[in-house]
């Protein structure tokens, strides 16, 4: 149960060996090496590497974004959850190989996407100038023509309607030397030219002014052609550009190709600035480096041996000394493996206590189970992360937490015999109450109250067994009175209690237990105090914390709502769907709303009985005894994020 | 007076008051949920539209103030069983008997919609927390499931009450 013992290793040897030895322990994957060089009393200097480490930050920056890039060009129906590739070393040194290429074909990735976008701010622009242009088209002459020197011209629009038919009237009224033209409208603004003799040019600029005229400002490359000339021009480069798209996003497309030598190249990367921070780390003279780590103690011979068989380094290796803090690596059988990521999610394990997931799994399991409560549920839940977990294969925390609801939905069906739930009463349900899915046990909707005694003795039994995880981690320590005065009290106090409820001789004796207990917890409780007086008060109030006891026991009646409220809402969609009864209009009706109804409801128990599942876990059980803070071990490894590298 | 007479006669029933105690205990549970979903729910949106790969992890977050409503509805649901609206007994209810479904339900009624509210403003930030570290939304769940634990208790007495309190 204890976390796996690390051994503190040091090498040391010449630096000709240094990148060797960093090399070995990366391909190991074993060491965690320890910051040596950033320590005023060692006399050692840290390798300096800012410019590699700022480079291959460049470079995995400069990847990632390519990457992304590629698959956009090239893209493949995305799986629900990626997987890492499995690849050869051969593959690995081919790609490495044709670096060079390669990293051509990023630049041309980089470079044509910036080419691409700069084209295509081109083209808007032409689209926008066309579109201003196109109602133009008819005029024969260039728009920015302000006429001779007898005639002036003006170009632009006057608002659709009563007021631009008003300024032709008033135009050919007061001015009948003049020429009006309208070339195109739409629901806003007439497109007009006017040319009238310079003489009456003020009048009639008056004119235009009143009846919200507009003039056409048009763009100095417009200058010296007529529009339909311009428009032409400009279609011509339009065409232009946009074969330029084309050839450049052909090049991409080309470059592109290289997507899973661009993730093999990206993990090259990360695994090389893994292996430049931990080289910071490592301490030197001129000609010689020390490296110190932990190691795990069943592969630390291996290591040693390794390292020495191969390099001309010396390694020692030693034990941790009392109340020297080692990362902390978990081992656990398979089954209790997935609720690692429970325990995780609060906090690891620090280096003077128990590894908790044991004591976590069995309860887990079991309560789990309980709340969500139903056969139907737990079978459904059973195939859905079966699926997950062998079917798509997922990974990492993921798969723990459908691991563990894999084991717990078995929990689940053994509940919903045991109380007769199977998607509520279903059976019931579709049977016209002429049969009834099994219940072995009772029914909890009938007898909650038995079912509250039920949940709260499994409440007992845990926080029980938290208690005794703390008195071992004491004794562990070395401090078995510790556990004695401050565990055992409180089980002889809280089972004397427990004994007072049965009567009889059994309740004197109780009786006599909780007395022993309650005692035992004023005296010897607060026993650093030296005042007598000082400490019986404060084991008094030390006392007074058997109220945390009883609410920790209550805590655990959420079992029985949780399980109800399951079950109960199975029921009411079963009463839903069977309102139509069991005709042609009731039967696909029942199917829709069991379908959608019971979906629904199993995501929500299941999300319900993961949440207070952990919270019971959390509070009253790590309560009791688990203090955390420790460091998981992160050894010097490969770190791969989209290949692994097998044979 | 009469008219007074004839009201309470009317409202002051068995029957009614027990159906209105169903009736209330589903309308506040499921006030409280709406305004608890909506509160995270509003955080989240928030959120997603600068990170919305973390749909799935705000999602979780923001049902958790929905179970309160899901537990007026099984109150609801009880009191329509055991006072018998489902199969037609409910007649033979007394005023008496129609008052403690009433008061049966007054828990979920009030507790179920503030602790809905409460829920859903810890959801809120523990999404807020989501957006910045990803890996600690179990954290964020955990919180606010401890706001849920006096939903819990109050549908237990609720629950009980109405299951074991009220002989019929």
């Amino acid at each position: 149960m204890p976390v796996v013992s690390m051994r503190r290793i040091t090498a040391a040897g010449p630096m000709s060996a240094h990148d060797g030895v960093l090399h070995a322990l990366q391909r190991l994957g074993a060491v965690q090496v320890e910051d040596l060089a950033s320590r005023s009393d060692t006399g050692l200097v840290p390798t300096r590497n800012d410019v590699a480490l700022r480079e291959v930050a460049g470079e995995i920056a400069r990847l990632s974004a390519v990457l992304e890039m590629a698959r956009k060009v090239r893209p493949r129906k995305k799986p629900m959850f990626t997987l890492k590739r499995r690849i050869a070393q051969t593959e690995v040194d081919a790609v490495e190989g044709r670096e060079r290429e390669l990293w051509a074909a990023v630049d041309t990735l980089e470079r044509d996407a910036e080419r691409i976008a700069a084209d295509k701010g081109r083209l808007a622009r032409l689209r926008a100038m066309g579109d201003l242009l196109r109602p133009w088209s008819d005029v024969a002459m260039d728009l920015t023509d302000e006429g001779t020197a007898r005639v002036r011209v003006w170009f632009g629009t006057l608002p659709c309607g009563d007021r631009c038919a008003e300024f032709e009237e008033q135009l050919a009224e007061h001015h009948p030397a003049s020429h009006f033209e309208v070339f195109s409208r739409d629901e806003e603004v007439e497109r007009i030219a006017v040319a009238v003799l310079r003489d009456e040019e003020e009048d009639v600029r008056n004119l235009l002014k009143r009846h919200g005229f507009a003039r056409l400002t048009v763009p100095v490359q417009g200058r010296g052609r007529t529009p339909a000339d311009w428009l032409a021009s400009l279609e011509e480069e339009r065409a232009a550009i946009s074969a330029g798209i084309e050839a450049l996003e052909a090049e991409r497309f080309e470059a592109a190709q290289w997507v899973q030598e661009f993730e093999i190249l990206l993990d090259g990367a990360t695994t090389r600035q893994e292996r430049l921070l931990a080289e910071a780390r490592v301490g030197r003279t001129g000609s010689v480096f020390v490296l110190s780590g932990w190691v795990p103690a069943p592969i630390s011979a291996t290591v040693e041996s390794a390292l020495q068989g191969s390099f001309p380094v010396a390694v020692e290796l030693r034990k941790p000394e009392p109340g020297e803090d080692f990362p902390i690596l978990l081992r656990n059988a398979r089954l209790v493996q997935p609720y690692e990521v429970i325990t995780r999610m609060f906090s690891t394990p620090n280096s003077s206590e128990i590894d908790p997931n044991p004591l976590v799994a069995p309860y887990f399991f079991l309560l789990f189970g309980m709340m969500l409560g139903d056969a139907g549920y737990g079978l459904l839940l059973a195939l859905g992360t079966a699926f997950l977990i062998w079917g798509v294969k997922v990974q990492g925390n993921m798969r723990q937490m459908c691991q563990f609801m894999f084991q717990g939905s078995f929990a689940a069906i053994v509940s919903g015999l045991l109380f007769g739930s199977f998607f509520g009463d279903i059976v019931s349900v579709l049977s016209g109450q002429k049969a009834a899915f099994p219940q072995l046990w009772f029914d909890p909707l009938k007898d909650p109250v038995r079912m509250m005694v039920v949940a709260m003795v499994i409440g007992v039994f845990h926080v029980f067994t938290g208690l005794a995880a703390k008195a071992y981690i004491l004794v562990l320590r070395g401090k078995p009175w510790d556990a004695v005065l401050d565990v055992g009290s409180w089980y002889v106090c809280l089972i004397g209690l427990g004994l007072i409820a049965v009567g009889g001789v059994i309740g004197m004796v109780g009786t006599g237990m909780a007395i022993l207990g309650s005692a035992t917890i004023i005296l010897f409780s607060a026993r650093d105090s030296k005042r007598f007086l000082v400490r019986c008060f404060k084991g008094l109030y030390n006392l007074y914390g058997i109220t945390g006891y009883f609410s920790d026991i209550l805590s655990y009646s959420r079992i029985l709502a949780l399980g109800l409220a399951g079950s109960v809402i199975a029921m009411v969609i079963n009463m839903m769907g069977s309102i139509a009864g069991f005709t042609w209009i009731g039967i696909p009706m029942f199917i829709l709303v069991a379908l959608a109804g019971h979906g629904l409801n199993l995501a929500l128990s299941t999300l319900g009985a993961y949440v207070h599942t952990s919270r019971l876990t959390y509070v009253e059980f790590f309560g009791k005894f688990f203090e955390g803070g420790g460091h998981a071990f992160e050894p010097l490894r490969q770190k791969r994020k989209h290949t692994d590298v097998v044979g | 007076m009469d008219f007074l007479t004839t009201l309470s006669t009317i409202f002051l029933n068995g029957p009614v008051l027990a159906f209105l105690g169903g009736s209330l205990a589903a309308v506040g549970s499921g006030w409280g949920s709406a305004k608890g979903v909506g509160i995270a729910g509003e955080a989240a949106a928030g959120v997603l539209s600068e990170k919305p790969e973390l749909f799935g992890k705000l999602l979780i977050l923001q049902a958790l103030p929905g179970t309160q409503g899901i537990y007026g509805l099984l109150t609801w649901f009880i009191v329509m069983v055991k006072a018998g609206f489902l199969d037609g007994t409910y007649t033979s209810l007394t005023t008496t008997q129609g008052l403690l479904f009433f008061a049966a339900c007054l828990p979920v009624m009030i507790v179920e919609y503030t602790s809905a509210i409460s829920q859903g403003r810890v959801a809120a930030n523990g999404i807020l927390m989501v957006a910045h570290k990803p890996d600690e939304q179990s954290k964020g769940i955990v919180l606010a499931a401890m706001v849920e634990t006096y939903a819990i208790l109050a549908l237990l007495a609720s629950m009980l009450m109405i299951l074991l309190g009220i002989h019929r």
